[in-house]
């Protein structure tokens, strides 16, 4: 029995170190701009209802990665070897649910809003989504073909393939699906609606660009020691690198935008995106905040406010005046590139000693 | 081919090169010495991947410190860290790699299926890196190496962690090319492939250069030389191994 107590305290310590890896979404762009709206809401006395849907996303999007059973932590091999008897095992599976962060979240709903049926209908959410993904997961071991990721194409040229890699980088943080899903909503607005308003959707794709901002300031956040050692032995110049990363980041911004089909939506995301590839240039390369896989990113605080202060104000800028803003907006990124890449070459150059990098 | 003379690199108060100097012709030089010896060290920074504190290095005669894009084109490498993303398979690794090279995608994609036959890689090419066993990733990352024809082959211990068959193709492979005109340089602690593969070797301690066959011949064998110059870390019998019921 100690030995079983003693499993289920690192258990529950892992589930609390997961838990708060999900934390990351605190400092990301969109979370931010919910919080801001929510908080604009309450200081003018009103509920804060609009930003509602935006929580709702991001929490129901954080719930696929979120591993119900916190007995999967462990390599099911090792797991088998341990010498427990059947007995223990049984009670381990029974007691294991325990420390589900699933039913730590639902407690925590119920102790701060005491309501029962909230908590349940958590559940009744979360349980579902968890079998799911659960479910795709075992799929794409079983069937790696039917993984979706591995049929982003390798794109012409010769960092094509550099890109195809970023852009599955792209597609396995979280800022994608939420994206992804405002795209869809957004299509469907758009050519379904009879009432749909053409004004409405240049500040439809700034949405869309806002929430795939934040992996501009950790465009390197997700690359593995061993990957950027090959990205160290390419003799390729830092432009290169840096372009191959923002190349991903525009193909997937005017995916998501382009079926708004208007000149001006795709205009606005486009200066949107300029500025915050240009203000996420330093944090990405030097400030490199922490990535994990299948999390929202989380950005420099400071920089997300310039991403979301300046990102929007000049895309509004842009969408009521000329495209000199865009222009504008370019000859930025273009600098940001320049001098990115001088930091790169400079960072990877075996003249400069260690003490410098 | 390859040339450094007197380099250093230090970590903190720890010298991991000491004054190394080095002049390897074509062929097959293997770099020998215990774990934290300095012989990852000493390959990282002739590959690039590591400044050195002191000293001058040039692959075919070009300086490192001065176009170290110019070397990383003429070189191909296998880093201690296998140099890999985990986001793509094997097949598009070699895919990233050769057009970065110059190469067509035609000639890519020939010389990629021929590579992966040769490191019996065909049937697993589309296996995410995430997904290979660890010596799967050692065979991508020795094809990415070659793939594109450099004129020197830089390997961190190529033949650990694969089995002995692997090992034996890796071995030929490489004395393949060598005789082609390559310069293969490589760490190993397997003194039977060294043996037999090797046309030189050098054997490190403390980051300072020990042995070297060229400067210094030793009839002896290989393992005689090896245990002569490197002290087994002394024995502590584990008593509690062998009493269960303690």
């Amino acid at each position: 029995m100690a030995a079983l107590t003693l499993l289920l305290r690192t258990l529950a310590r892992v589930v609390r170190r997961e838990l708060r890896s999900f934390l990351s979404v605190g400092l990301n762009n969109f979370f931010l701009l919910a919080a801001l709206m929510a908080y604009s809401a309450i200081v003018n006395g009103m509920a804060p209802w609009d930003s509602l849907p935006f929580f709702l996303l991001l929490s129901v999007l954080m719930l696929f990665p979120m591993s119900s059973d916190p007995l999967a932590k462990i390599p099911p091999s090792r797991l088998e070897l341990w010498p427990f008897s059947t007995r223990e095992r049984i009670a381990l599976r029974v007691i294991s649910f325990a420390v589900s962060p699933i039913l730590w979240i639902a407690l925590a709903l119920l102790v701060l809003s005491r309501r029962f049926a909230l908590a349940l209908l958590f559940l009744a959410v979360a349980l579902p989504i968890q079998v799911v993904a659960a479910l795709a997961a075992r799929a794409a071991r079983s069937l790696p073909t039917i993984q979706p990721l591995r049929h982003i194409p390798r794109l012409p040229g010769r960092t094509g393939g550099l890109i195809r890699h970023n852009l599955r980088q792209l597609a396995s943080a979280l800022d994608f699906y939420a994206a992804l899903i405002i795209s869809v909503s957004a299509a469907l607005y758009r050519w379904f609606d009879p009432k749909a308003n053409s004004v409405g959707f240049a500040p439809l794709a700034m949405l869309i660009a806002l929430v795939l901002s934040t992996p501009a300031q950790s465009s390197f956040g997700l690359e593995s020691d061993s990957g950027l050692t090959r990205y160290a032995l390419l003799p390729l110049k830092g432009w290169r690198v840096l372009l191959a990363k923002d190349a991903a980041f525009f193909i997937v911004t005017l995916t998501m935008v382009l079926p708004l089909w208007d000149i001006r939506a795709i205009g606005a995301a486009a200066t949107f995106t300029f500025v915050a590839i240009t203000l996420g240039r330093y944090p990405s390369l030097v400030l490199q905040p922490p990535q994990l896989p299948w999390r929202f990113a989380s950005g420099n605080f400071r920089f997300s406010v310039a991403q979301l202060v300046l990102g929007a104000a000049i895309g509004f800028a842009q969408i009521r005046t000329t495209p000199s803003l865009l222009i504008a907006t370019f000859v930025a990124w273009l600098i940001s590139l320049a001098a990115g890449a001088r930091y790169w070459d400079k960072l990877h150059h075996p003249g400069i000693s260690a003490s410098r990098r | 081919m390859i040339h450094c003379a007197n380099i250093t690199k230090r970590f903190a108060s720890l010298i991991a090169v000491n004054d190394v100097s080095l002049e390897i012709p074509k062929g097959i030089c293997a770099l020998l010495g215990p774990n934290g010896a300095g012989k990852s060290t000493l390959l990282k920074i002739l590959t690039t991947l590591l400044s050195p504190d002191a000293g001058q290095v040039s692959i075919d005669n070009i300086d490192i410190q001065k176009d170290p894009l110019a070397v990383r084109r003429i070189i191909g490498v296998m880093p201690e860290d296998l140099g890999l993303f985990d986001s793509l398979s094997i097949a598009e690794h070699l895919e990233l790699s050769g057009p970065i090279y110059g190469l067509s995608m035609a000639e890519t994609r020939s010389r990629s299926e021929q590579l992966l036959r040769v490191l019996g890689l065909t049937r697993s090419q589309d296996t995410f890196l995430s997904s290979c066993s660890h010596g799967m990733r050692k065979k991508t990352s020795l094809a990415l190496a070659l793939l594109h024809n450099p004129r020197a082959v830089f390997l961190d211990e190529p033949f650990e962690g694969i089995d002995p068959t692997t090992a034996d193709t890796i071995r030929d492979l490489l004395a393949g090319i060598a005789r082609r005109g390559v310069t293969v340089f490589f760490t190993s602690h397997i003194l039977r492939i060294v043996r037999s593969l090797a046309d030189r070797t050098v054997m490190i301690r403390s980051g300072s250069v020990v042995w070297d066959s060229a400067a210094t011949p030793d009839l002896r064998p290989l393992e005689d030389v090896y245990s002569s110059l490197f002290e087994p870390s002394p024995t502590e019998d584990v008593d509690w191994l062998r009493s269960p019921s303690s």
